[in-house]
Protein backbone atom coordinates (compact mmCIF):
# COMPACT_ATOMS: atom_id res chain seq x y z
CA UNK A 1 0.00 0.00 0.00
CA UNK A 2 3.42 2.43 1.24
CA UNK A 3 4.64 1.51 -1.94
CA UNK A 4 1.86 2.14 -4.60
CA UNK A 5 0.99 5.58 -3.05
CA UNK A 6 4.99 6.26 -3.21
CA UNK A 7 4.43 5.35 -7.04
CA UNK A 8 1.95 6.99 -7.75
CA UNK A 9 2.99 10.59 -5.81
CA UNK A 10 6.33 9.60 -7.98
CA UNK A 11 4.39 9.44 -11.22
CA UNK A 12 1.91 12.65 -10.12
CA UNK A 13 5.29 14.81 -9.40
CA UNK A 14 6.51 13.84 -12.96
CA UNK A 15 3.35 14.10 -14.67
CA UNK A 16 2.72 17.76 -12.95
CA UNK A 17 6.46 18.83 -13.70
CA UNK A 18 6.39 18.42 -17.20
CA UNK A 19 2.62 19.58 -17.39
CA UNK A 20 3.96 22.90 -15.89
CA UNK A 21 7.20 23.14 -18.30
CA UNK A 22 4.99 22.56 -21.23
CA UNK A 23 2.41 24.99 -20.57
CA UNK A 24 5.35 27.29 -19.50
CA UNK A 25 7.45 27.13 -22.90
CA UNK A 26 4.98 25.61 -25.56
CA UNK A 27 4.18 29.33 -26.91
CA UNK A 28 0.52 30.37 -27.28
CA UNK A 29 -1.44 30.11 -30.54
CA UNK A 30 -1.71 33.09 -32.78
CA UNK A 31 -4.75 33.48 -33.46
CA UNK A 32 -6.13 33.68 -30.13
CA UNK A 33 -3.47 33.57 -27.68
CA UNK A 34 -4.48 30.62 -26.51
CA UNK A 35 -1.93 28.21 -24.16
CA UNK A 36 -1.95 24.48 -24.02
CA UNK A 37 -3.64 23.81 -20.66
CA UNK A 38 -1.44 20.57 -19.89
CA UNK A 39 -2.07 21.13 -15.70
CA UNK A 40 -6.00 21.15 -16.18
CA UNK A 41 -4.91 17.83 -18.46
CA UNK A 42 -3.05 16.09 -15.73
CA UNK A 43 -5.79 17.35 -13.37
CA UNK A 44 -8.59 16.17 -15.20
CA UNK A 45 -6.66 12.52 -15.51
CA UNK A 46 -6.14 12.09 -12.08
CA UNK A 47 -10.34 13.01 -11.35
CA UNK A 48 -11.43 10.78 -14.11
CA UNK A 49 -8.68 7.73 -13.98
CA UNK A 50 -7.90 7.75 -10.41
CA UNK A 51 -8.79 7.49 -6.77
CA UNK A 52 -10.82 11.03 -5.81
CA UNK A 53 -7.61 11.55 -3.05
CA UNK A 54 -5.31 11.72 -5.94
CA UNK A 55 -7.94 13.45 -8.18
CA UNK A 56 -8.48 16.45 -5.98
CA UNK A 57 -4.35 16.18 -5.08
CA UNK A 58 -3.56 16.90 -8.21
CA UNK A 59 -6.18 19.48 -8.73
CA UNK A 60 -4.91 21.71 -5.73
CA UNK A 61 -1.32 21.25 -6.80
CA UNK A 62 -2.32 22.12 -10.97
CA UNK A 63 -4.45 25.04 -9.69
CA UNK A 64 -1.96 26.43 -7.50
CA UNK A 65 0.91 26.05 -10.14
CA UNK A 66 -1.18 27.47 -12.77
CA UNK A 67 -2.14 30.57 -10.50
CA UNK A 68 1.01 31.41 -9.57
CA UNK A 69 3.11 30.75 -13.36
CA UNK A 70 0.10 32.71 -15.66
CA UNK A 71 -0.07 36.10 -13.48
CA UNK A 72 -3.83 35.69 -13.00
CA UNK A 73 -5.69 36.17 -9.25
CA UNK A 74 -4.50 34.20 -6.87
CA UNK A 75 -7.13 31.01 -5.99
CA UNK A 76 -9.35 31.09 -9.19
CA UNK A 77 -7.44 28.31 -11.64
CA UNK A 78 -7.31 26.93 -8.23
CA UNK A 79 -11.06 27.05 -7.58
CA UNK A 80 -11.70 26.33 -11.67
CA UNK A 81 -9.25 22.60 -11.08
CA UNK A 82 -11.21 21.72 -7.94
CA UNK A 83 -14.66 22.49 -9.21
CA UNK A 84 -13.86 20.36 -12.21
CA UNK A 85 -12.26 17.50 -10.11
CA UNK A 86 -15.35 17.06 -8.26
CA UNK A 87 -17.64 17.71 -10.26
CA UNK A 88 -15.35 14.17 -12.26
CA UNK A 89 -15.56 12.70 -8.86
CA UNK A 90 -19.72 13.13 -7.59
CA UNK A 91 -20.89 12.97 -11.28
CA UNK A 92 -19.30 12.30 -14.61
CA UNK A 93 -17.34 9.45 -13.48
CA UNK A 94 -20.87 7.58 -13.21
CA UNK A 95 -21.56 8.69 -16.62
CA UNK A 96 -19.26 8.17 -18.62
CA UNK A 97 -16.39 5.64 -19.34
CA UNK A 98 -12.55 5.47 -17.32
CA UNK A 99 -10.63 6.43 -20.99
CA UNK A 100 -9.29 9.07 -22.95
CA UNK A 101 -12.22 10.37 -24.85
CA UNK A 102 -14.24 10.95 -21.19
CA UNK A 103 -11.07 12.80 -20.27
CA UNK A 104 -11.19 14.86 -23.82
CA UNK A 105 -14.11 16.20 -22.67
CA UNK A 106 -13.69 16.46 -19.84
CA UNK A 107 -10.96 18.81 -20.33
CA UNK A 108 -12.92 21.04 -22.90
CA UNK A 109 -15.48 21.57 -20.12
CA UNK A 110 -12.92 22.12 -17.52
CA UNK A 111 -10.94 24.29 -19.72
CA UNK A 112 -13.59 26.80 -21.03
CA UNK A 113 -14.77 27.08 -16.69
CA UNK A 114 -11.22 28.11 -16.10
CA UNK A 115 -10.88 30.55 -18.71
CA UNK A 116 -14.42 32.34 -18.19
CA UNK A 117 -13.29 32.53 -14.06
CA UNK A 118 -9.88 33.35 -15.38
CA UNK A 119 -11.49 36.56 -17.39
CA UNK A 120 -14.20 37.38 -14.66
CA UNK A 121 -11.03 37.68 -12.01
CA UNK A 122 -9.29 39.95 -14.69
CA UNK A 123 -11.53 42.08 -15.40
CA UNK A 124 -13.24 42.12 -11.85
CA UNK A 125 -10.02 43.47 -10.93
CA UNK A 126 -9.50 45.92 -13.07
CA UNK A 127 -6.33 44.26 -14.32
CA UNK A 128 -7.78 43.56 -18.07
CA UNK A 129 -9.27 45.71 -20.47
CA UNK A 130 -12.97 44.39 -21.55
CA UNK A 131 -12.44 42.01 -24.75
CA UNK A 132 -14.90 42.49 -27.88
CA UNK A 133 -17.56 39.82 -27.32
CA UNK A 134 -16.48 38.10 -31.13
CA UNK A 135 -13.15 37.51 -29.91
CA UNK A 136 -14.40 36.39 -26.79
CA UNK A 137 -16.47 33.42 -28.21
CA UNK A 138 -14.01 32.70 -30.89
CA UNK A 139 -11.33 32.34 -28.05
CA UNK A 140 -13.55 30.17 -26.32
CA UNK A 141 -13.88 28.08 -29.05
CA UNK A 142 -9.87 27.70 -29.37
CA UNK A 143 -9.86 27.18 -25.95
CA UNK A 144 -12.47 24.01 -26.08
CA UNK A 145 -10.43 22.42 -28.75
CA UNK A 146 -7.01 23.19 -27.62
CA UNK A 147 -7.96 21.93 -24.21
CA UNK A 148 -9.66 18.77 -25.17
CA UNK A 149 -6.83 17.51 -27.38
CA UNK A 150 -4.45 18.12 -24.37
CA UNK A 151 -6.25 16.83 -21.45
CA UNK A 152 -6.70 13.65 -23.96
CA UNK A 153 -2.61 13.70 -24.63
CA UNK A 154 -1.79 14.05 -21.11
CA UNK A 155 -4.28 11.81 -19.97
CA UNK A 156 -2.01 8.86 -22.29
CA UNK A 157 1.23 10.46 -20.82
CA UNK A 158 -0.08 10.34 -17.31
CA UNK A 159 -1.54 6.98 -17.66
CA UNK A 160 1.58 5.99 -19.04
CA UNK A 161 3.74 6.98 -16.45
CA UNK A 162 1.34 4.95 -13.92
CA UNK A 163 1.71 2.03 -15.92
CA UNK A 164 5.89 2.14 -16.09
CA UNK A 165 5.85 2.76 -12.33
CA UNK A 166 3.52 -0.36 -11.74
CA UNK A 167 0.28 1.54 -10.78
CA UNK A 168 -1.36 0.19 -13.84
CA UNK A 169 -1.13 -2.83 -15.77
CA UNK A 170 -2.98 -2.24 -19.71
CA UNK A 171 -6.04 -4.52 -20.85
CA UNK A 172 -6.83 -6.14 -23.89
CA UNK A 173 -10.45 -4.66 -24.76
CA UNK A 174 -9.53 -1.22 -25.44
CA UNK A 175 -8.46 1.93 -23.35
CA UNK A 176 -9.89 0.64 -20.37
CA UNK A 177 -6.96 -0.75 -17.76
CA UNK A 178 -7.18 -2.38 -14.78
CA UNK A 179 -5.53 -0.80 -11.42
CA UNK A 180 -2.80 -2.95 -9.38
CA UNK A 181 -3.84 -3.20 -5.96
CA UNK A 182 -1.55 -4.49 -4.22
CA UNK B 1 87.99 -15.66 -45.96
CA UNK B 2 90.21 -12.65 -45.91
CA UNK B 3 89.66 -11.81 -49.21
CA UNK B 4 85.84 -12.31 -48.58
CA UNK B 5 85.72 -9.89 -45.92
CA UNK B 6 88.05 -7.61 -47.46
CA UNK B 7 85.10 -7.90 -50.47
CA UNK B 8 82.22 -7.01 -48.08
CA UNK B 9 83.94 -4.48 -46.63
CA UNK B 10 84.86 -3.13 -50.33
CA UNK B 11 81.33 -2.85 -51.28
CA UNK B 12 80.27 -1.97 -48.44
CA UNK B 13 82.13 1.45 -49.33
CA UNK B 14 81.15 1.50 -52.19
CA UNK B 15 77.46 1.00 -52.02
CA UNK B 16 76.91 2.41 -48.57
CA UNK B 17 76.17 6.39 -50.19
CA UNK B 18 73.59 4.29 -52.85
CA UNK B 19 72.46 1.89 -50.06
CA UNK B 20 71.70 5.50 -48.15
CA UNK B 21 70.22 7.08 -50.98
CA UNK B 22 67.75 4.40 -51.57
CA UNK B 23 66.56 4.23 -47.87
CA UNK B 24 66.23 7.30 -47.82
CA UNK B 25 64.61 7.94 -51.28
CA UNK B 26 62.30 4.74 -49.89
CA UNK B 27 61.32 6.93 -46.20
CA UNK B 28 60.99 10.22 -48.37
CA UNK B 29 57.09 9.59 -49.38
CA UNK B 30 56.42 8.15 -45.73
CA UNK B 31 57.81 10.81 -43.99
CA UNK B 32 56.45 13.65 -46.59
CA UNK B 33 53.18 11.48 -45.04
CA UNK B 34 54.05 11.69 -41.10
CA UNK B 35 54.81 15.10 -42.44
CA UNK B 36 51.78 15.86 -43.74
CA UNK B 37 49.51 14.01 -40.91
CA UNK B 38 51.17 15.75 -38.45
CA UNK B 39 50.46 19.47 -39.84
CA UNK B 40 47.02 18.54 -40.30
CA UNK B 41 46.19 16.95 -37.13
CA UNK B 42 48.08 20.55 -35.52
CA UNK B 43 46.50 22.63 -37.86
CA UNK B 44 43.20 21.11 -37.23
CA UNK B 45 43.19 21.28 -33.72
CA UNK B 46 44.95 24.80 -34.14
CA UNK B 47 41.89 25.76 -36.22
CA UNK B 48 39.78 24.31 -33.64
CA UNK B 49 40.81 26.03 -30.74
CA UNK B 50 41.30 29.49 -32.65
CA UNK B 51 37.66 29.00 -33.96
CA UNK B 52 36.62 28.48 -30.12
CA UNK B 53 38.70 31.53 -29.20
CA UNK B 54 37.11 33.62 -32.01
CA UNK B 55 33.64 32.43 -31.45
CA UNK B 56 33.97 33.64 -27.68
CA UNK B 57 35.11 37.03 -28.46
CA UNK B 58 32.51 37.20 -31.22
CA UNK B 59 29.70 36.56 -28.37
CA UNK B 60 31.64 38.80 -26.37
CA UNK B 61 31.73 41.74 -28.86
CA UNK B 62 28.23 41.32 -30.34
CA UNK B 63 26.92 41.49 -26.09
CA UNK B 64 28.84 44.64 -26.45
CA UNK B 65 27.86 45.80 -29.60
CA UNK B 66 23.93 45.51 -28.20
CA UNK B 67 24.71 47.46 -24.76
CA UNK B 68 26.36 49.82 -27.36
CA UNK B 69 23.58 50.17 -29.27
CA UNK B 70 21.24 50.19 -26.40
CA UNK B 71 22.80 53.37 -24.54
CA UNK B 72 22.90 55.32 -28.09
CA UNK B 73 19.13 55.34 -27.78
CA UNK B 74 19.58 57.01 -24.76
CA UNK B 75 22.56 59.15 -26.19
CA UNK B 76 20.88 62.53 -27.78
CA UNK B 77 18.00 62.78 -25.96
CA UNK B 78 20.09 62.74 -22.41
CA UNK B 79 22.76 65.26 -24.04
CA UNK B 80 19.41 67.35 -25.04
CA UNK B 81 18.43 67.32 -21.25
CA UNK B 82 21.99 67.16 -20.18
CA UNK B 83 22.78 70.48 -21.80
CA UNK B 84 19.22 72.12 -20.75
CA UNK B 85 19.20 71.22 -16.95
CA UNK B 86 23.35 72.36 -16.54
CA UNK B 87 22.04 75.49 -18.36
CA UNK B 88 18.88 75.56 -15.81
CA UNK B 89 20.04 73.93 -12.31
CA UNK B 90 23.69 73.56 -13.32
CA UNK B 91 22.74 69.33 -12.26
CA UNK B 92 24.08 66.59 -13.84
CA UNK B 93 22.10 63.95 -14.68
CA UNK B 94 23.09 60.24 -14.26
CA UNK B 95 23.10 57.89 -16.93
CA UNK B 96 20.55 55.29 -16.58
CA UNK B 97 21.76 51.50 -15.68
CA UNK B 98 21.06 48.58 -18.12
CA UNK B 99 21.04 45.36 -17.23
CA UNK B 100 20.91 42.93 -19.60
CA UNK B 101 18.86 39.81 -19.92
CA UNK B 102 18.08 36.91 -21.90
CA UNK B 103 14.34 36.16 -22.74
CA UNK B 104 13.33 32.37 -21.31
CA UNK B 105 9.85 32.08 -22.17
CA UNK B 106 7.06 33.49 -23.67
CA UNK B 107 3.35 33.81 -22.99
CA UNK B 108 3.27 32.77 -19.39
CA UNK B 109 0.74 29.98 -18.23
CA UNK B 110 -2.20 31.15 -18.81
CA UNK B 111 -2.50 33.03 -22.41
CA UNK B 112 -3.99 36.44 -21.05
CA UNK B 113 -0.96 37.82 -20.99
CA UNK B 114 1.61 38.80 -23.60
CA UNK B 115 4.76 38.77 -21.42
CA UNK B 116 7.68 37.58 -21.81
CA UNK B 117 9.97 36.01 -18.84
CA UNK B 118 13.94 37.32 -18.66
CA UNK B 119 16.54 35.53 -16.43
CA UNK B 120 17.02 38.63 -14.15
CA UNK B 121 15.29 39.60 -11.40
CA UNK B 122 14.81 41.26 -8.05
CA UNK B 123 18.31 39.36 -7.01
CA UNK B 124 19.82 41.71 -9.57
CA UNK B 125 17.80 45.13 -8.94
CA UNK B 126 15.20 44.55 -11.51
CA UNK B 127 11.82 46.04 -9.88
CA UNK B 128 8.36 46.52 -10.91
CA UNK B 129 7.45 49.38 -13.38
CA UNK B 130 11.61 49.06 -14.63
CA UNK B 131 11.38 49.93 -18.64
CA UNK B 132 12.69 46.85 -20.90
CA UNK B 133 14.22 48.08 -24.37
CA UNK B 134 16.33 46.17 -26.82
CA UNK B 135 18.76 47.35 -29.55
CA UNK B 136 16.27 47.99 -31.49
CA UNK B 137 13.65 50.11 -29.44
CA UNK B 138 11.07 50.02 -26.46
CA UNK B 139 9.83 46.25 -25.43
CA UNK B 140 7.54 46.71 -22.65
CA UNK B 141 7.49 47.19 -18.78
CA UNK B 142 8.26 45.10 -15.76
CA UNK B 143 4.86 43.40 -14.12
CA UNK B 144 6.15 41.34 -11.54
CA UNK B 145 9.21 39.51 -10.56
CA UNK B 146 10.88 36.80 -8.28
CA UNK B 147 14.29 36.10 -7.13
CA UNK B 148 15.85 35.36 -10.64
CA UNK B 149 13.28 36.16 -13.21
CA UNK B 150 10.81 38.95 -14.10
CA UNK B 151 7.74 39.20 -16.17
CA UNK B 152 7.81 41.64 -19.22
CA UNK B 153 4.22 43.18 -20.59
CA UNK B 154 4.89 43.94 -24.17
CA UNK B 155 3.52 46.61 -26.13
CA UNK B 156 1.57 44.27 -28.30
CA UNK B 157 -0.76 43.46 -25.28
CA UNK B 158 -4.17 44.91 -24.90
CA UNK B 159 -3.36 46.69 -21.03
CA UNK B 160 -0.17 48.52 -22.36
CA UNK B 161 -0.68 52.16 -22.24
CA UNK B 162 2.58 54.15 -23.14
CA UNK B 163 2.53 58.17 -23.27
CA UNK B 164 4.32 58.87 -26.56
CA UNK B 165 5.10 61.48 -29.05
CA UNK B 166 5.65 62.11 -32.71
CA UNK B 167 9.88 63.03 -32.60
CA UNK B 168 10.24 66.56 -33.59
CA UNK B 169 6.30 67.59 -34.15
CA UNK B 170 4.71 70.15 -32.11
CA UNK B 171 2.92 69.24 -28.75
CA UNK B 172 -0.36 68.29 -30.02
CA UNK B 173 1.73 65.09 -31.37
CA UNK B 174 1.42 63.42 -27.93
CA UNK B 175 -0.83 60.86 -27.04
CA UNK B 176 -1.00 57.38 -25.46
CA UNK B 177 -0.07 54.25 -27.00
CA UNK B 178 -2.24 51.46 -26.67
CA UNK B 179 -0.93 47.74 -27.26
CA UNK B 180 -3.27 46.13 -30.40
CA UNK B 181 -2.97 42.51 -27.82
CA UNK B 182 -4.72 39.96 -29.45
CA UNK B 183 -7.47 41.81 -31.75
CA UNK B 184 -7.85 44.82 -33.70
CA UNK B 185 -10.24 47.47 -32.39
CA UNK B 186 -13.13 47.64 -35.04
CA UNK B 187 -11.64 45.14 -36.93
CA UNK B 188 -12.86 41.96 -35.20
CA UNK B 189 -12.57 39.82 -38.67
CA UNK B 190 -8.67 40.22 -38.62
CA UNK B 191 -8.31 37.90 -35.68
CA UNK B 192 -5.66 35.49 -37.56
CA UNK B 193 -3.05 38.32 -38.20
CA UNK B 194 0.09 37.59 -36.32
CA UNK B 195 1.94 40.85 -36.75
CA UNK B 196 -0.21 43.02 -33.68
CA UNK B 197 -0.67 46.88 -34.79
CA UNK B 198 -0.54 49.29 -32.20
CA UNK B 199 -2.68 52.70 -31.76
CA UNK B 200 -1.12 56.07 -30.69
CA UNK B 201 -4.73 57.49 -29.85
CA UNK B 202 -6.02 61.22 -28.69
CA UNK B 203 -3.65 63.03 -31.00
CA UNK B 204 -4.46 66.55 -32.29
CA UNK B 205 -7.57 66.04 -35.07
CA UNK B 206 -6.00 69.17 -36.82
CA UNK B 207 -2.52 67.90 -36.98
CA UNK B 208 -0.72 66.27 -40.59
CA UNK B 209 0.50 62.94 -39.48
CA UNK B 210 3.02 61.82 -41.98
CA UNK B 211 3.22 58.06 -42.97
CA UNK B 212 6.53 56.74 -41.66
CA UNK B 213 6.97 59.77 -38.31
CA UNK B 214 9.21 58.01 -35.64
CA UNK B 215 7.12 57.61 -32.77
CA UNK B 216 8.78 57.77 -28.79
CA UNK B 217 8.42 57.85 -25.63
CA UNK B 218 7.37 61.11 -24.35
CA UNK B 219 8.51 60.58 -20.53
CA UNK B 220 5.00 61.35 -18.89
CA UNK B 221 4.05 59.12 -16.18
CA UNK B 222 7.44 58.70 -15.04
CA UNK B 223 7.20 55.04 -16.17
CA UNK B 224 9.24 55.07 -19.58
CA UNK B 225 12.12 57.69 -19.67
CA UNK B 226 11.71 60.35 -22.85
CA UNK B 227 13.15 59.18 -26.58
CA UNK B 228 12.89 55.77 -26.42
CA UNK B 229 11.91 54.61 -29.93
CA UNK B 230 8.61 52.87 -30.20
CA UNK B 231 7.37 52.52 -33.86
CA UNK B 232 6.64 54.38 -36.71
CA UNK B 233 3.31 55.46 -38.05
CA UNK B 234 1.81 53.03 -40.75
CA UNK B 235 -1.57 55.10 -41.37
CA UNK B 236 -3.89 57.11 -39.28
CA UNK B 237 -7.67 57.92 -38.93
CA UNK B 238 -9.72 60.04 -36.92
CA UNK B 239 -11.97 58.98 -34.12
CA UNK B 240 -15.71 58.48 -34.90
CA UNK B 241 -16.43 61.30 -32.27
CA UNK B 242 -13.92 63.29 -34.35
CA UNK B 243 -12.10 64.94 -31.55
CA UNK B 244 -9.28 63.53 -31.67
CA UNK B 245 -7.36 61.27 -34.11
CA UNK B 246 -5.28 58.14 -33.47
CA UNK B 247 -2.83 56.23 -36.01
CA UNK B 248 -1.86 52.81 -35.90
CA UNK B 249 1.75 52.31 -35.49
CA UNK B 250 4.32 49.20 -36.23
CA UNK B 251 6.83 49.01 -33.24
CA UNK B 252 10.55 48.62 -34.09
CA UNK B 253 11.32 45.57 -31.85
CA UNK B 254 10.73 42.87 -33.97
CA UNK B 255 8.66 40.83 -30.90
CA UNK B 256 8.22 37.27 -32.23
CA UNK B 257 12.74 36.81 -32.57
CA UNK B 258 13.13 38.69 -28.84
CA UNK B 259 16.50 36.39 -27.24
CA UNK B 260 17.76 39.57 -25.21
CA UNK B 261 16.85 42.63 -23.77
CA UNK B 262 17.97 45.37 -21.20
CA UNK B 263 16.35 46.61 -18.07
CA UNK B 264 16.51 50.11 -16.94
CA UNK B 265 16.97 49.46 -13.36
CA UNK B 266 15.36 52.28 -11.50
CA UNK B 267 16.87 53.36 -7.96
CA UNK B 268 16.25 51.62 -4.93
CA UNK B 269 14.19 54.60 -3.55
CA UNK B 270 11.92 55.10 -6.30
CA UNK B 271 11.35 51.32 -7.00
CA UNK B 272 10.67 50.74 -3.00
CA UNK B 273 8.08 53.76 -2.75
CA UNK B 274 6.07 52.32 -5.88
CA UNK B 275 6.08 48.91 -3.93
CA UNK B 276 5.03 50.41 -1.43
CA UNK B 277 1.80 52.17 -3.57
CA UNK B 278 3.10 55.79 -2.55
Amino acid sequence: MKARLAKTILAMFVAVVMAAILQELVPAFSAAHVKLPCLLGVAVYYSMCREPVYGVTAAVVCGVLQDGLGNIPYGVSLISFCVTSLLCILVLRRQLPENTVSCMIVGMAGGLLTQVLQYAALVWSGQYAVLPFLFLMLRAAAVAVVSGLTAGVMAVFARHMDCISGNAGLENDGDSFSWNKN
Amino acid sequence: MITAVLLVLWLYAVLRGRVETLARDANAPYGRFALAFRELVSGTVAALRDSVEIRRQNAALASELDELRARLIFHDETERENTALKKALKLQTANPSFLCADVVSRGGASGWWNVVRISKGARDGVSRNCAVISTEGLVGRVVATSADTADILLLTDVNSKVSCCLEGAASGARGILTGGGIFRPGDEMALMHVIEPMSLAYLDKEMDIAKGARVVTSGLGGVYPSGIPVGEVVSSVHDSTKLYQSANVAPYVDFASLRRVFVILRSPAIAGEEDAGL
